[in-house]
């Protein structure tokens, strides 16, 4: 049984359609990104899970139970950082977590969970609506994970957060995962998505353009890097040859001169070969800066937010 | 009974925002002050046994629907406009489980203000040695308790109906002038008026009477009029006989109805609606 299935979802606000025969599997027991840029449909998507809009349609499932109808006992075993959220007014740090704790009929130290997503007890002692959207951020991590869920659905969970907020967060679903829970999360950073995500699936337009394992995916950014040669010390003859000679070799996509350097976009294989063809047209190589295409790369380009 | 949990923090909420301190005051000063007018009205002559009471009662149709109204109009659109509903509902509660807990809690925050205000009128009557008739107090406040429930089954209805919290006070508002002012009496009579060829007949139907007094206000004041002695004095005296829609049944059925309508089209409404 999956932990989150939804199928040939779509959800119309208007005019706008958020998104379109939407179908997504996230198993059981594993960490799930899901990516998109702003407007994608993420958040429409996370809100059909927790029956906060009901789509137009086709179905979604979480842990087995439909989403429409068994709205509490999935809220029962959910643990959820929701999107456009505010805290409770009035209510302090405690309070939140003593209400939640009550909510979900369990028996937990709030102490313990303030500590686990780095908040202080003066921190938890104030109103939570004077808190910074990262605080709020660290507290409503905590909420969710009141309970021990089985499984977690995180909106952006890392707004606002600090780069150790950002950390603790990805250690926390590490833990999460390997207490043996199902994590989604949805992001439009790859950067964190990337280091902690077994799977992911990029949205655009609605749509799931793909879904993969992040191994997988750079499988699919291909194999092609970019090299960048100094050859500054070359006599200038040999430099202005050296795109054409370099061009030939297997492997090679192309070669460019770009002021002391030449660049050549080549198979990972081929980056030895192209720099001995440079020695052997008597070229000095004084340096050798070699990248390969990011995932970021990949991001841009098939959610076409190429700037 | 997930309900109760949330009705409980809506009470909790109430006093943490001071807002049952402020509506407890406007009550004790209100209720305290008529006390105190009445008996000096009295004074010297002897007032007669319910007087306080009927004073008493006289205020709290006006003022605990204002209270009751403009105390819950907020809630339910509050907590989705500002955000905190997505929050509440991360929780295992069902969408039901906001709207009655809000009518609860608001109830008995509203239930709390009668109870200082009739409290203090009470200590304030006792003092200036006013005839206090205790039955009749007792029956005035659990009126003014039921007719405060209605007002805010009525607020939450509309609170869990629209989408901005400008909507729901400009309707609670109307609400309020709607029934405590009874301008629901231009509804049959527009409606008899159009059927009757846009003109008004001589004497109005039955019927027309009939919806009139289906205002919950209208319904409270036949019960004051039927039981209280020195009722509200702006309260028609019943006849010897009154019509079915003038007996106590048919305006405890009136009540009931307006307690238990507006939650529930409101929770209809709320349950189908994008958050």
């Amino acid at each position: 049984m999956a932990a989150i299935q939804l199928d040939g979802v779509t959800k119309r606000f208007g005019a706008v359609t958020a998104l379109q025969t939407l179908d997504l599997t996230v198993e059981r027991g594993e960490i799930f990104g899901f990516l998109g840029p702003n407007g994608a449909g993420k958040s429409t998507a996370i809100d059909v899970l927790l029956d906060f809009v009901r789509p137009d349609a086709g179905t979604a499932s979480v842990l087995g139970l439909d989403s429409a109808t068994r709205t509490v006992e999935i809220r029962r075993r959910t643990g959820v950082l929701p999107d456009g959220y505010a805290v409770f007014p009035a209510m302090t740090g405690y309070d939140h977590l003593e209400f939640a704790i009550e909510a979900a009929g369990a028996d937990e130290d709030p102490d313990a969970l303030l500590e686990r997503v780095g908040l202080t007890r003066s921190e938890a002692a104030r109103e939570a609506e004077s808190y910074s959207k990262g605080m709020a951020q660290r507290l409503t991590l905590a909420v969710a994970l009141v309970g021990e869920p089985d499984l977690l659905i995180l909106d952006e969970p890392t707004t606002g957060l600090d780069p150790g907020g950002a950390r603790r967060m990805r250690e926390i679903i590490q833990a999460e995962c390997d207490r043996g829970a199902t994590v989604f999360f949805s992001s439009h950073i790859l950067a964190q998505v990337e280091a902690v995500c077994d799977r992911v699936g990029i949205l655009r337009d609605g749509q799931l353009v793909t879904v993969d394992t992040i191994d997988g995916l750079r499988d699919a950014a291909g194999t092609e890097g970019e090299l960048r040669l100094r050859i500054d010390g070359s006599p200038a003859a040999v430099r202005t040859s050296l795109p054409d000679r370099v061009s030939q070799v297997a492997g090679v996509d192309r070669a460019t001169l770009d002021g002391d350097a030449l660049v050549v976009t080549c198979d990972d294989a081929a980056k030895a070969r192209a720099i001995a063809a440079c020695l052997e047209a008597g070229a000095t190589v004084a340096d050798v800066e070699t990248s390969r295409r990011s995932l970021e790369d990949l991001f841009v380009a098939v959610t076409g937010d190429d700037p | 009974m997930s309900w109760r949990l949330v009705a409980r923090k809506d009470v909790a909420d109430a006093i943490r925002q001071y807002h049952l301190h402020l509506t407890g005051v406007v009550a004790v000063l209100l209720f305290g002050g008529t006390a105190y007018v009445t008996s000096r009205t009295f004074e010297g002559i002897g007032a007669p046994p319910g007087a306080v009471a009927g004073a008493l009662a006289t205020l709290g149709t006006f003022l605990v629907p204002l209270l009751a109204a403009g105390f819950s109009q907020g809630d339910v659109v509050g907590m989705r406009e500002r955000g905190d509903l997505k929050l509440l509902l991360g929780l295992p509660f069902a969408r039901r489980d906001v709207i009655l807990g809000s009518v609860a809690g608001r109830t008995v925050v509203v239930w709390a203000s009668v109870l200082f205000g009739v409290g203090a009128a009470t200590l304030v009557a006792l003092a200036r040695g006013a005839n206090v008739a205790f039955d009749f107090l007792l029956f005035a406040t659990g009126m003014i308790g039921v007719i405060g429930a209605v007002f805010v089954a009525i607020a939450i209805g509309i609170s869990a109906s629209v989408s901005t919290e400008t909507r729901a006070g400009a309707l609670a508002i109307a609400a309020y002038f709607l029934f405590v002012f009874q301008l629901w009496n231009a509804i049959p009579m527009a409606a008899l008026w159009a059927v009757n060829g846009f003109a008004l007949p001589p004497s109005s139907p039955t019927w027309v009477d009939v919806v009139i007094n289906c205002n919950p206000v209208l319904a409270l004041w036949n019960v004051f009029a039927a039981v209280l002695p020195g009722n509200p004095s702006f309260v028609a005296r019943l006849p010897s006989t009154p019509p079915v829609y003038r007996t106590v049944p048919f305006a405890v059925g009136v009540l009931a109805a307006w307690l238990v309508g507006p939650v529930a089209l409101g929770a209809r409404r709320f349950d189908r609606t994008d958050l």
